[in-house]
């Protein structure tokens, strides 16, 4: 059968049959192509560089050593973190990392591939997968970090810590689906880049990352409103301690953040060729 | 749509935007309306837009190569973009039957701190090449390239003509049913170019289809078998290339003509239809005529006509047809010997002169007005526009000049009714058009080393 294509102005939720068939099958044949391009953008992260993955750490590190000197000068009031502090920081931080990585991924990605996406047309899923994978990797990088804390501290992990990964997939799937549903005002329009930045900044100070959450106060009020809150709390409880209150919580919102993720494919596939047209290169 | 026809363009247009902040807004309400799924407005103008590309329809079928010509600008480069599904019409329909692939510029996506070899995959992928295809090819994508020892070389060290090869290579290994090239031609050193064009060629053979856009319409006659020329967006001539090709030549030195009119050129001609529409004159105006010799000349030229075989004012005359140029002269005192010269020029090239100073002397004296013809039988100019000077001389101890030195004419020989006896070659039409400007008339003979009758005998003569 030769493949057909039909070019024409008609909007695609006309035919969502034919949407979803397209998604599914550049879903599929993106795979490959992402493979490349997450090879290439890992090899090209650190090729230039002389410390190579230390930037990976680089970040977390930096975040918890100035929490760990926060509280130790009694800046900070953290609560009763049944572990030592730098442990409950770096667990922290590292699982909030992985959020604000996955939010910045899908503009970032976008934004790099202006010029390959006004010349060749190519299964745009590859470069958020591709954006994916290269979060996993320099998630495992970090979580080296994590391990040298661990064992440092002499903290024991039980064996249900595997559950760990549940919360963690909906810190990352949350953050791409947000960042993919920005992308589409963000290609145009570079204030949501730096909006991004400002929003990151303080949101590490609003997810309970460094400390447990307050009852009173509006920070109180903040972080049990703020969705990552579970998910950021049972991610550590589960590695710490091998249970969690929230996993209840927990699954809830990976699943809302999974249709959250499709629902913002369906507009990024939706949004991809008019940015195409008005973002240049 | 038969089987044949691989790709079918209908009706389709395309706006841009001239201010970029406007665009984003657009941007903003198209994104809007997709999400919402209400139909487009695509057929309606908003301020500062305006059509890239203006109801444009062809078609294409399998073993056919199309060009679309025309200037920058015109549009050629975003209807390729459509074509591979880039950018979207906004009216229209666009439907493509196989396997596409588009150099709209070579190496997009190429990374200047990885190896050719990592670039290759990357590039190949990204076109939709499987990796043990990749593999397989990779000796004959660096081949073609001629890049076999630098396979494992930064990119960033490579000369953009290298990265251009390796762009060309991979694209071509990947076997597309239509194959969209965007000026690639055009980079490149000549031997590398002849290689494209090799490939071009073998691709054609297969019964593939190719489109793509060329400034050298000698590529255009040579490769192409139709054409469609783009002006502002909207389809001036399509069909035959060797018809387009004609139809744009021809429309290039009309402009030609008329814009050297406008310079100022005391030339007495009706200006024609298209003219009149280039220089957005109304019917009866014409051309200003500026150029007035200094009153001090003792010479005056008062106009000068181009008269075609029968004796009709005219700036259009057939390949091979009698010329006469009439001067109109005035000489308020009378001249003594006087020496007419005119000198013919295209592209600022003086291709000859006839000049009475090779051929000796006329009037003993001229006075008053008056009137000059030289008349040049079976013109043997090739179709392009030619420039006439006119100077003269007064002939006496000294030579000197009597009036002021100046283009007295501009006309055009077209190639009307040429076809049928000298166009049987391959770059007939360009060659006639765009090469040397004479043409003479020849025969060649083929022969055996015996002796005896020729095999073959090829005329290029006129039956006049």
């Amino acid at each position: 059968m030769i493949k057909t294509a039909v070019y024409t102005p008609d909007p695609q939720l006309r035919t969502p049959g034919r949407l979803v068939r397209e998604m599914i099958r550049d879903l599929s044949a993106s795979r490959e192509l992402a493979w490349r391009l997450c090879a290439r953008n890992i090899t090209t992260q650190y090729r230039q560089t002389a410390l190579g993955y230390f930037w990976a750490i680089g970040p977390p590190l930096m975040t918890s050593v100035l929490f760990i000197l926060l509280n130790s000068a009694n800046l900070l009031r953290a609560g009763d973190t049944g572990v030592p502090y730098p442990v409950f920081v770096i667990v922290g931080t590292v699982a909030f990392g992985l959020f604000l990585d996955a939010l910045n991924m899908p503009l970032s990605v976008i934004g790099a591939a202006r010029g390959m996406l006004s010349k060749i047309n190519f299964p745009h899923e590859a470069l958020l997968l591709a954006g994916v994978a290269q979060i996993l990797v320099n998630f495992v990088v970090k979580a080296t970090l994590v391990v040298v804390v661990l064992v440092t501290f002499r903290v024991p992990v039980p064996p249900t810590a595997v559950l760990a990964v549940i919360p963690l997939t909906g810190l990352l799937v949350i953050g791409i689906a947000i960042g993919v549903f920005l992308v589409p005002i963000g290609a145009l329009f570079q204030d949501v880049v730096h909006a991004l930045g400002v929003v990151a900044s303080g949101l590490v100070f609003l997810t309970p990352a460094a400390y447990t959450p307050p009852h009173a106060g509006l920070l109180g009020v903040l972080t049990s409103w703020n969705p990552l809150t579970p998910l950021i709390m049972s991610a550590r409880d589960l590695l710490l301690h091998g249970s969690s209150p929230q996993i209840s919580t927990t699954l809830i919102l990976v699943a809302a953040s999974i249709a959250a993720l499709l629902l913002s494919w369906v507009v990024f596939r939706l949004a991809m060729p008019i940015l195409i047209e008005r973002m240049g290169n | 749509m038969s089987e044949e026809v691989v790709i079918q363009v209908e009706g389709v247009s395309k706006k841009f935007c001239r201010s970029l902040r406007q665009s984003l807004a657009y941007g903003m309400m198209d994104l809007a309306r997709e999400v919402s799924g209400r139909p487009s407005q695509g057929s309606k103008l908003r301020s500062d837009e305006f059509w890239a590309l203006n109801n444009v329809s062809f078609s294409l079928r399998r073993g056919e190569t199309l060009a679309l010509i025309g200037r920058n600008g015109a549009g050629k480069s975003t209807m390729l973009k459509m074509l591979n599904g880039v950018l979207r019409p906004d009216v229209g329909r666009i439907t493509v039957r196989g396997r596409v692939q588009a150099l709209i510029e070579l190496g997009a996506g190429f990374s200047p701190i990885l190896s050719a070899r990592e670039n290759v995959y990357i590039n190949a992928a990204m076109l939709g090449m499987p990796k043990a295809d990749i593999d397989r090819a990779l000796p004959e994508i660096m081949e073609f390239a001629g890049l076999e020892e630098f396979l494992d070389a930064p990119l960033q060290s490579f000369s953009s003509g290298m990265r251009t090869r390796l762009g060309f290579a991979v694209a071509t290994q990947l076997d597309p049913d239509v194959l969209l090239l965007d000026e690639v031609l055009a980079v490149g050193d000549l031997a590398f170019q002849e290689k494209c064009m090799r490939r071009m060629d073998a691709f054609r053979r297969r019964n593939k289809a190719i489109i793509f856009i060329t400034h050298n319409l000698y590529q255009v006659e040579a490769m192409c078998n139709s054409a469609v020329w783009l002006e502002h967006g909207e389809v001036v001539a399509q069909g035959r290339s060797i018809e387009v090709l004609r139809e744009y030549l021809d429309t290039q030195e009309r402009r030609t003509i008329a814009e050297a009119k406008v310079e100022g050129v005391r030339h007495k001609a009706r200006a024609t239809a298209a003219e009149r529409a280039y220089l957005q004159l109304k019917e009866d105006e014409r051309p200003k005529e500026i150029v007035e010799p200094p009153p001090s000349d003792p010479l005056h030229i008062r106009s000068v006509e181009i008269l075609d075989g029968a004796g009709e004012p005219c700036d259009e005359l057939p390949f091979r047809s009698d010329l006469t140029i009439r001067i109109h002269y005035e000489a308020p005192k009378p001249i003594i010997g006087p020496l007419f010269e005119l000198i013919f020029f295209t592209d600022d090239r003086e291709i000859f002169i006839a000049s009475m100073l090779l051929d000796g002397p006329g009037p003993a004296r001229i006075e008053d007005t008056g009137i000059v013809d030289c008349r040049i039988e079976r013109l043997p100019l090739t179709p392009k526009v030619y420039r006439v000077v006119l100077a003269v001389y007064q002939a006496g101890y000294l030579v000197t000049e009597v009036t002021t030195r100046r283009t007295v004419a501009n006309f055009r020989v077209t190639d009307e009714g040429l076809d049928s006896v000298a166009m049987r070659g391959p770059l007939a039409l360009t060659l006639l058009r765009q090469g040397p400007p004479v043409y003479v008339p020849r025969v060649w003979h083929f022969y055996d080393g015996q002796g005896g009758e020729p095999l073959a005998t090829v005329e290029a003569n006129f039956a006049d």
